[in-house]
């Protein structure tokens, strides 16, 4: 693997910053060389990534992405929240975060939660070119 | 996000047009105003996505709840000119099942 660029977003965990993380999220996706309908399936899982952090626990006061760019092979974004809850008892164990989950392991060549002893500190996923 | 409605009444049905961007922060309207003209009529409705740019998985929360209130009064929902990458949402989620779906030429 290539050296990486990587790119970094910290905003607060609020509703109305949710756009700055879609426009960051295409902005990205768009240097790295995806394709108009690839972006947008990055956009949205990114997106669906973020609301479900910032609504996994109270107090979340932060989220935190990381973009990592591989020109040769594509697209590495983790999204990690200020306050990490138990996987257990998240506030958004519901059928609305199911549905969110399937939209980004439907977009997405691989997504997977980061857990730490049984906390959840983040999602992490990843899109290849022609993936 | 901007919504606009107008009854129909002569068809029994709400003609809504949803543009821009429906996400977690406007979803909360999106829903209330859906709610509030099923108040008035709780009828069928059209809903018109031509300048719908975006939606994630709070709108569609949004829309499958009012789906569930309309069908209870033996409605339903149409929702037309969809852009073919909105339109891949619903139909990964399965959600053009149970949504009359028409997208945009």
């Amino acid at each position: 693997m290539m050296s990486m660029d990587s790119v970094y977003l910290r905003v607060p965990a609020k509703p109305e910053y949710m756009l700055v993380i879609r426009l960051t999220t295409s902005a990205v996706a768009s240097r790295a060389g995806f394709d108009v309908d690839e972006i947008e399936d990055i956009k949205l899982a990114v997106s669906e990534a973020g609301t479900f952090m910032m609504n996994h626990d109270k107090g979340v006061e932060w989220l935190e992405l990381e973009f990592k760019v591989d020109k040769e092979e594509g697209i590495w974004i983790d999204i990690f929240a200020s306050k990490a809850a138990h996987q257990d008892v998240l506030f958004s164990n519901n059928e609305q975060s199911e549905l969110s989950f399937y939209i980004m392991e439907s977009l997405m060549d691989g997504v997977e939660k980061a857990i730490d002893n049984g906390f959840l500190r983040g999602i992490k996923m990843y899109k290849k070119f022609g993936g | 996000m901007n919504i606009t409605h107008n009854y129909n009444s002569s068809t029994n049905t709400w003609e809504v047009s949803l543009s821009g961007e429906v996400d977690v922060y406007n979803a909360p309207q999106l829903k209330e105003v859906l709610h509030s003209l099923l108040d008035q009529h709780n009828s069928s409705i059209v809903i018109d996505c031509q300048g719908l740019k975006y939606i994630d998985s709070t709108g569609l929360g949004v829309l499958i709840g009012v789906l569930k209130r309309v069908k209870d009064n033996n409605g339903n929902i149409s929702i037309k000119n969809l852009k073919p990458y909105i339109k891949k949402i619903f139909t990964i989620t399965g959600l053009d099942k149970i949504f009359l779906i028409e997208v945009q030429e």
